[in-house]
């Protein structure tokens, strides 16, 4: 029977068998990507055990505070709290399966901010480190409305022309500026492929990471989008990272709405749901669209065939 | 006298704090972060906010593992790369503003879009330092004109690479491009001394020799242009640097060529056969033309970035398979054949 052990701590004592190489997912996102949405839905599916095909909870142990506040707000479909900087807990719950292999999920920076960090700073605690170099798999999440992309001088021209400005009107006023560069500037697929590349060269050579790209509130999309187009549209530079090097890096792309709908225009119609179909997942290999195990039983497949 | 304090983990019901194994892999307890006081012999905790004692041990903060700075890469910093053996070096030498970096950073920029020419983006060592040489083209900078950071004289020469896998063939490309700033070839036109403060001059897959299109548009600077163009690599042949078979002719800024009109395309005509003439019977130029970025409606951005690719990772890979003429059976001399050698 699959199980889900729940620990919530201000700073998770990770099991020593989760540190052993292969037994942890990492979940990392640039901030308000969905990671505390996706966290309270994928506690309560796998701890409900209303969907046949999910992760179940085995059994619960340690501090489980922070989760079930989570949990709460969001089963009465309100918006996951921000966390800020310093405030973020390193939270972790540990699946287990019938054959006996296990993947404990470890959410290290709840706000994000951290992990937006690493490209400006060039470089991460040693902590994170040590997680990178344990991990099975990662979780990385993504927003459609949250991602900075990049904007060419040359094409905003080009629509500015076609709305009747001329450039040579514009450019008749004060001299332009030329300043430094900023790292915080540079598009978001850039900060992500920098990390992920970065992940990769911290473990031993030849050791692969799966990674799990999740693109969270699915439901904001137009309908018959796919994950992978998405991806390959909005974040082509990611999208072909990951195409590239696939042998260190197999990927699938999971789009997932833990709320099921904007809370803010339709929260009457998702409180007369049942939680968990609220949740809805789309990807390859997925067997039930409400199954928010989905993305770490895939891992978890992963770490059980010895990819790693 | 006074006892040394020994340090406590904050970990509940980690073993290191008897003695044991650390529960997160720390070799000793004085590695881990979790480390937040510390513990007289006599059982007493000194907490963290506590006035250590003289020679106390203060509270451990995290350390910091340090990523590559992601800057352009010396010739040492580049050797892991060149080690592999797939890649391709590249010297884009040219007069200042003759739009070295900005052909770089439009052929970076074009992977943001995603695959090009069937290469998909694989990584890089420098992406920051992309980045750094992008941002004056894009809106983020406060910017109405898109324009590229000069690489100044005092930047040692350094490269930027790219990672590039073949979409089909899942072949492997490192591409590296060695940007330097224009004064040091105009000090190589002056002197062929010059060329030793260029790295890896000797070990280049293709020399792409850059011809400002934009002054070869202007007649006051055409005729100058041109035989700039064509002693810089008349110096680097002579110079024994670039071998006459990797040479690419670059003409930048098309755009601007196409639109001076018939003068200015004749002149570019001209000036290819003499650099021709330059490499002599062993030489093998390609010519392209490119418009990184365009002011005209005829010729579009990123123009001739493709056919530029093909050549630096699909027909130097072929030279590169050549035999050298080194390699060659010889000829016998007269002599020789006078011995009856054979």
């Amino acid at each position: 029977m699959t199980g889900t052990r729940v620990r919530a701590e201000r700073r998770a004592t990770l099991s020593e068998v989760s540190l052993e190489i292969g037994r942890l997912g990492l979940m990392v996102g640039l901030p308000a990507t969905g990671k505390t949405t996706y966290l309270a839905a994928l506690y309560h599916g796998s701890e409900e055990g209303d969907v046949p095909e999910a992760l179940h909870v085995a059994r619960l142990t340690g501090d489980r505070t922070y989760l079930n506040e989570i949990r709460d707000r969001w089963l009465r479909c309100e918006e996951a709290e921000h966390t800020a900087t310093g405030q973020e807990k390193e939270v972790s719950i540990e699946f287990l399966d019938p054959a006996g292999g296990s993947l404990e999920v470890v959410v290290p920076d709840m706000s994000g901010e951290s992990f937006a960090s690493y490209w400006e700073h060039r470089g991460w605690p040693e902590s994170f480190d040590i997680r990178v170099k344990a991990a099975a798999g990662v979780l990385l999440f993504l927003h459609p409305n949250q991602l900075h992309e990049r904007q060419l001088i040359e094409a905003m021209d080009e629509v500015l022309a076609g709305l009747g400005e001329d450039a040579a009107q514009r450019e008749s006023g004060a001299p332009d500026p030329e300043p430094e560069w900023s790292p915080d500037t540079s598009p978001d697929q850039v900060k992500l492929v920098d990390v992920l590349q970065s992940m990769a060269r911290r473990r031993p050579p030849g050791a692969i990471l799966p990674i799990a790209v999740v693109v969270s509130a699915w439901d904001v999309l137009p309908p018959g989008e796919s994950p992978q187009h998405w991806v390959e549209s909005r974040i082509p530079l990611v999208s072909q990272y990951l195409e590239a090097n696939d042998a260190v890096h197999p990927s699938r792309i999971f789009g997932i709405s833990a709320q099921g709908g904007d809370i803010a225009t339709d929260r009457e119609r998702l409180l007369s749901l049942s939680p968990s179909e609220r949740i809805q997942v789309v990807g390859d290999g997925v067997a039930n669209q409400h199954d928010i195990t989905a993305p770490v039983r895939w891992l978890l497949s992963l770490a059980e065939r010895g990819l790693r | 006298m006074a006892t040394v304090p020994t340090a406590v983990c904050s970990l509940e019901g980690c073993p290191a704090n008897s003695g044991g194994a650390c529960l997160e892999g720390h070799e000793t307890i004085d590695e881990c972060p979790n480390v937040v006081g510390v513990e007289s012999p006599d059982g007493g905790e000194v907490a963290p906010d506590d006035e250590p004692d003289e020679g106390g041990t203060q509270p451990v903060e995290e350390r910091r593992v340090d990523l590559p700075r992601g800057s352009a890469l010396t010739a040492l910093e580049a050797n892991p790369i060149l080690a592999r053996g797939d890649a391709t070096t590249v010297l884009l030498a040219g007069e200042a503003e003759s739009g070295k970096t900005t052909l770089l950073a439009a052929l970076y920029e074009r992977f943001q879009d995603g695959p090009f020419e069937d290469y998909l983006f694989a990584g890089s060592d420098t992406l920051p330092a992309f980045e750094e040489r992008c941002f004056l083209a894009r809106v983020a900078s406060g910017r109405s004109t898109a324009t590229t950071k000069r690489t100044t004289l005092t930047d040692s020469p350094r490269m930027l690479h790219l990672g590039l896998t073949h979409r089909t063939s899942r072949v492997h490309r490192d591409l590296l491009a060695v940007d330097v700033a224009g004064e040091r070839f105009t000090a190589a036109r002056n002197n062929n001394d010059a060329w030793d403060a260029i790295p890896i001059m000797g070990s280049l897959d293709r020399f792409v020799l850059l011809i400002d299109g934009a002054k070869i548009a202007e007649p006051a600077t055409r005729q100058q242009v041109l035989s700039a163009s064509r002693q810089l690599m008349r110096s680097a042949l002579e110079a024994g640097v670039v071998a006459p078979n990797i040479v690419d002719v670059v003409v930048t800024k098309w755009d601007l060529v196409q639109q001076a009109g018939d003068q200015a395309l004749s002149a570019v005509e001209n000036v290819l056969e003499r650099l021709n003439a330059v490499a002599g019977a062993e030489g093998q130029i390609n010519e392209i033309r490119t418009a990184a970025r365009s002011e005209t409606e005829f010729v579009a951005a990123g123009y001739g970035l493709d056919e530029l690719l093909r050549s630096w990772l699909e027909e130097a890979r072929q030279r590169r398979t050549l035999p050298s003429t080194a390699d060659l059976p010889q000829p016998l001399s007269p002599f020789d054949r006078y011995q009856g050698q054979s």
